[in-house]
């Protein structure tokens, strides 16, 4: 049987899963399984805020491996990366070992255990590894826009000021098509030495994974979390049905997903400490829908100004120099995802979307601004007293709601909330060492 | 070998990596049972069929994000919806082709029957069972959009 874990894990860790899996299962089964299972998602996150508030309790850790067993089912069945033969064998292969570590890590020893999680993360980081030569022309703008404003930024030439053609070319219209990168300086600079060196920026997405499973499982030592839970996160995160499909599309979320596990690893010596708060305040500077967590963390750090200052001032500093360079083209790009007239994403994974299909009702765009704000200041007030699980898992719900609400959300925004799900999962398993392992 | 030589352990493994495909399986199974009941009661272009053919509209198409270019043009079709072997109903839709593709030729790789709706499709188009230019790939007619410019 598998071991016991606090209920606070036990419920953030069950809401990252039936995230993933919600926002992963698409196609004719989004209105029928997917949107309700997201949604389903939202309410354990709501279950883990009142876990974390009761007095610690410790509890069966078998929910969380029959959902990791349903995700990488959900794999095998998820969209075709489209490249050669030996690339699809392998992608398929990851959610076949997956399933096979998960029974190891229902059951089996210390050893074996190790031995599973590392041959499915080395999997899994194979396939993000090989993605940009398996599929060398995704053909989605995102890798378009980015890999010409690399280009442009490596010759000297202002990012915003240049213009990637449409792969699409004109076939596919969502209502605006974009006349400048709608994207954070940020991802463009990060970006630029990949494109220089390796020719293709989702090399530096393909590098996030192994970085981001280092940084969670050092935190989680730091943290004092037993070895099964620690075991237990890195599969849930390599076995994310779409993980490698977010590398081949050049989405960016596995940046936001990188920089917030250095957060945790910083915060897990010390919480309000300066170098925690300016990784967290970089969040934005690589997307723009992370508005109520910055506020959150504010309010987490208001007794340490210099530690808010820093923050800001490191986010700051990646946005200045283009600026200072041209400063309307860069504020052009950076809100044109506000202010372009992009029309409502019927095939979005949110409760929008859903009510657009059932009811015809489309909601305006501000009201996923209004429900990120709102939500975030609801849990924010629930979850002060609980650290740094608090202001992950608040942050999480901040967002859920947001798109939820949203007129286009996809599974690349879940994935950030998965991951912000799994690392609350993760603190509030703190020093709980010896729990699990007796039990195992 | 027998069963009292395996260690304990291995057995116990044995057992939870085999629930752990059973759990794979039984995900599996629901999202088939799923993907029967849209086909079966949600079919958005068997709607379209159902609704064309009891006389309660003309209009097949006027949604979506794909839209014929000025070389393409459309054609309305009926073809069959098979899972597997098995054709399940009729379907009908507005399909972008080449212009110069005829609709019997076009009928004929779709297993069903094709006509001409527009030989040149404007967005501005009101008229026609195809409105606005709005059209689906012939290739991949029930291909949603998702991960396609999704930012």
């Amino acid at each position: 049987m598998p071991p016991r874990v606090p209920a606070a894990t036990r419920a953030a860790f069950v809401a990252s899963l039936l995230i993933a899996i919600g926002s992963c299962t698409g196609g004719h089964l989004r209105l029928l399984i997917g949107i309700p299972v997201t949604v389903a998602g939202a309410v354990m996150a709501c279950v883990a805020v009142r876990r974390a508030r009761e007095p610690r309790d410790v509890r069966s850790a078998d929910v969380i491996c029959v959902l990791l067993s349903a995700m990488a089912a959900v794999g095998l069945i998820s969209p075709s990366p489209e490249g050669p033969a030996g690339y699809e064998i392998l992608y398929r292969s990851l959610p076949v070992a997956g399933l096979v570590a998960v029974g190891v890590l229902a059951a089996g020893d210390a050893a074996w255990r190790g031995r599973a999680v590392w041959i499915t993360a080395g999997i899994a980081i194979a396939l993000a590894a090989f993605a940009p030569l398996a599929v060398p022309d995704p053909r989605i703008d995102v890798w378009d826009w980015i890999q010409t404003c690399a280009r442009a930024l490596l010759h000297g030439v202002h990012p915003y000021t240049v213009r990637a053609a449409d792969p699409m070319a004109g076939v596919m219209d969502f209502g605006s098509t974009p006349t400048v990168m709608p994207y954070m300086p940020l991802v463009v600079a990060a970006a630029a030495p990949w494109v220089a060196v390796l020719g293709d920026c989702r090399f530096e997405l393909a590098v996030c994974l192994p970085i981001t499973i280092a940084l969670l499982r050092a935190a989680g030592r730091r943290l004092r979390v037993d070895a099964w839970t620690i075991d237990a996160v890195t599969l849930a995160w390599v076995l994310h049905p779409r993980a490698t499909l977010l590398v081949i599309k050049a989405y960016q979320e596995p940046l936001l997903v990188v920089v917030l596990a250095v957060f945790v690893f910083l915060a897990a010596r010390k919480e309000d400490g300066a170098g925690a708060a300016i990784a967290f305040f970089l969040l934005p500077a690589l997307k723009q829908y992370v508005v109520a967590p910055v506020l959150i963390e504010a309010a987490f750090l208001r007794r340490r100004p210099a530690a808010i200052a820093a923050g800001v001032g490191v986010a700051v500093a990646t946005i200045a120099p283009f600026l200072l360079w041209n400063a309307a083209a860069t504020i052009d790009g950076m809100l044109y995802l506000m202010r372009a007239p992009i029309g409502f994403r019927a095939d979005s994974d949110s409760l929008a979307a859903f009510g657009a299909q059932i009811f015809g009702v489309h909601p305006a765009r501000m009201l996923a601004v209004v429900a990120q704000l709102v939500s975030g200041a609801a849990a924010w007030a629930a979850l002060r007293r609980q650290g740094l699980g608090g202001v992950l898992l608040a942050s999480a719900l901040s967002l859920i709601a947001s798109f939820l609400f949203a007129t286009q959300a996809f599974f690349n925004y879940y994935y950030f909330v998965a991951a912000l799900l799994l690392c609350a999962a993760l603190v509030f398993a703190r020093e709980s060492a010896g729990n699990a392992e007796a039990a195992a | 070998m027998q069963p009292e030589s395996i260690p304990a352990g291995s057995r116990r493994t044995a057992r939870a990596i085999l629930r752990s495909f059973g759990i794979g399986a039984l995900t599996l199974i629901a999202g088939g049972a799923g993907l029967v009941i849209y086909v079966a009661a949600l079919c958005p272009p068997h709607r379209v069929w159902q609704r064309v053919h009891d006389g309660r509209t003309s209009v097949v198409l006027d949604s979506g994000y794909r839209y014929a270019t000025g070389a393409e043009a459309i054609f309305v079709c009926t073809v069959p919806h098979a899972v597997g072997s098995i054709v399940v109903h009729e379907d009908m839709g507005c399909y972008c082709a080449p212009a110069g593709v005829s609709a019997e030729a076009l009928g004929r790789s779709l297993n069903g029957a094709c006509t001409v709706d527009r030989l040149r499709a404007l967005r501005t188009d009101e008229t026609g069972a195809c409105r606005h230019a709005h059209c689906v790939d012939p290739a991949r007619p029930h291909r949603t959009l998702e991960s396609r410019r999704d930012r």
